[in-house]
């Protein structure tokens, strides 16, 4: 709907608020090493959206695993305002691919999204608020009830994104968040989790395998080279307007030059190029 | 079409059981003798005995005693597992310890028992617990070993840690697998209480069908054995009931996936 050029893309003059610095990660012990991550080198700033594109197998879960803390780089370190991340830190939330074992599937929607919150850090009262407007953000005021079981693939999404607005993150780091459910659903929960960030104020750190996607929703998309000893290709700024739509940014010229540019670079990379 | 064919098996049940009960009922009016005894008197024995009689002193006492003994094995089998479920050293110190102790056939160990802790309810109770502990136990380690790697990042991701990741984590994900040890042992947990009522013993179910042999008392010998039937039924019900109310997230209907 948006054709007129109202750009509120990325503040470049913005705070950097998470730092990726010569990253790497190797698996495996004596004899059989392997290097997964090579040198990963990445600034995000303040309210950017990014999108992390590559090759199948070049380690983008891996990369997004370290960054977050949950897996322990073999050499280099990520930041959060300056403070290196040794395990999740506060102000920093992860959603996962695989939402089916992300939910407690003991807990109602309710449950699981207050889970997120620290205790006795807000009032009862205002710990059951934070909870219900998180949820009514995605959409599912009438199913706080509910059981994860009792809800399809793309509701239970929701609840994931839910549960990580709810803890009030600076930055939202999101492992193929859209990959298990179906495409319309798929193009649904991406204009959400734009929408939530844009209104929630969180910078998000977003890793596909769809170059669509990742062009559509991003502020900048990084494309990685192929694994082993995976690095940054190339980062490209996508200067598309906000807010986005599905039909009409698609439509657009830069869309497709990107997309094609990309496309390209992913081809090149790919294990069964050359 | 369902209802109809679910109606025709529940008949057909029903239809097998008054006809099972009725061909013992014949069988053992005919075959009258010294082992077998007619089926009319068994019931009038049982009547006498536990309806009455051994209610308090026998009955009573070998519930209590089969409850404290499967209360303290959950209580031990879920303690313990979670603590080596949860440190892999201690899991790699004590695997072969527990795997000894528990191929030990717990009869044997009952003249040791005898030995250590006499003839009371301690002796009992502590045999009926170290005899259906390991199901329970090791089914809990197992459990926590094979956390779900998501569920584990999840919790890592909100910073859930400690008690709470026990209390709110560790303890729900491993739940079915508690009750299926739980369930596992529950016929364990009978079978010790009568063996241990049976050696120096001057109370309990077990006693008296011991007792009663001796005595030639065969009527109530057969209504102790009978009323054995029915507490396996009715404990194995209830438990199924208890489980059911507990694993409804877990059991829930069209389950195709197990997350645990």
């Amino acid at each position: 709907m948006t054709t007129t050029d109202s750009t509120t893309s990325a503040p470049h003059t913005a705070t950097t608020i998470l730092e990726v610095d010569d990253l790497a990660v190797t698996y495996g012990g004596r004899g059989n090493r392997v290097e997964a991550i090579g040198k990963i080198d990445l600034k995000v700033r303040k309210d950017e959206f990014i999108c992390i594109v590559g090759p199948s197998g070049c380690g983008k879960t891996t990369l997004l695993k370290a960054i977050a803390g949950l897996l322990p780089p073999s050499r280099g370190r990520s930041r959060l305002h300056g403070n290196v991340i040794t395990r999740p830190p506060a102000g920093l939330a992860v959603v996962f691919q695989d939402y089916g074992r992300s939910l407690f599937p003991w807990m109602s929607v309710r449950q699981n999204v207050a889970l997120a919150l620290r205790r006795g850090e807000q009032g009862r009262a205002a710990a059951r608020k934070t909870v219900t407007d998180s949820v009514a953000a995605v959409g599912l005021s009438d199913f706080i009830d509910h059981y994860p079981w009792q809800l399809s693939g793309g509701m239970q999404q929701r609840v994931a994104i839910a549960r990580a607005l709810a803890c009030k993150p600076e930055i939202l780091l999101l492992d193929e968040p859209f990959a298990s459910v179906d495409a319309l659903v798929r193009s649904e929960l991406e204009d959400l989790v734009l929408d939530v960030c844009a209104g929630y104020g969180v910078t998000a750190l977003l890793v596909t395998h769809d170059i669509d996607e990742a062009v559509y929703m991003a502020d900048r998309v990084v494309v990685l080279t192929k694994a082993p000893a995976t690095s940054v290709r190339k980062e490209i700024v996508v200067d598309l307007p906000r807010p986005r739509n599905q039909l009409t940014t698609k439509t657009r010229a830069e869309f497709a030059t990107h997309r094609a540019e990309i496309y390209q670079m992913i081809v090149d990379e790919s294990p069964a190029a050359r | 079409m369902t209802a109809i064919r679910q109606r025709w098996l529940i008949l057909l049940e029903a239809g097998a059981t008054a006809l099972i009960v009725a061909v013992v009922w014949l069988y053992t009016n005919v075959a009258n003798g010294i082992v077998v005894v007619p089926a009319r008197r068994i019931l009038g024995a049982f009547r006498e005995e536990w309806l009455f009689q051994h209610f308090v002193t026998d009955l009573l006492p070998s519930l209590e005693r089969l409850a404290a003994g499967f209360a303290l094995a959950t209580l031990l089998g879920v303690g313990v597992g979670l603590l080596l479920g949860s440190f892999d050293t201690l899991y790699l110190i004590w695997q072969p310890v527990v795997n000894f102790l528990r191929s030990i056939p717990v009869v044997s160990l009952l003249p040791l028992a005898l030995v250590v802790l006499g003839t009371d309810n301690t002796m009992k109770i502590t045999v009926i617990a170290y005899a259906t502990c390991w199901p329970i136990l090791l089914n809990t380690t197992d459990g926590v070993r094979q956390l779900d790697p998501t569920l584990d990042m999840t919790a890592r991701v909100y910073r859930i840690t400690g008690v709470r990741r026990l209390v709110r984590v560790v303890l729900p994900a491993v739940s079915p697998r508690i009750f299926a040890g739980m369930r596992a042992t529950l016929s364990y947990a009978l079978l010790l209480l009568v063996v241990s009522e049976m050696i120096g013993s001057t109370s309990g179910v077990g006693f008296r069908i011991l007792t009663s042999e001796q005595t030639y008392n065969i009527a109530n010998m057969w209504a102790g054995i009978l009323l054995l039937g029915i507490i396996g039924n009715v404990v194995n019900v209830l438990f199924v009931f208890a489980e059911r109310r507990a694993l409804r997230w877990y059991l829930r209907p069209g389950l195709s996936e197990v997350t645990v």
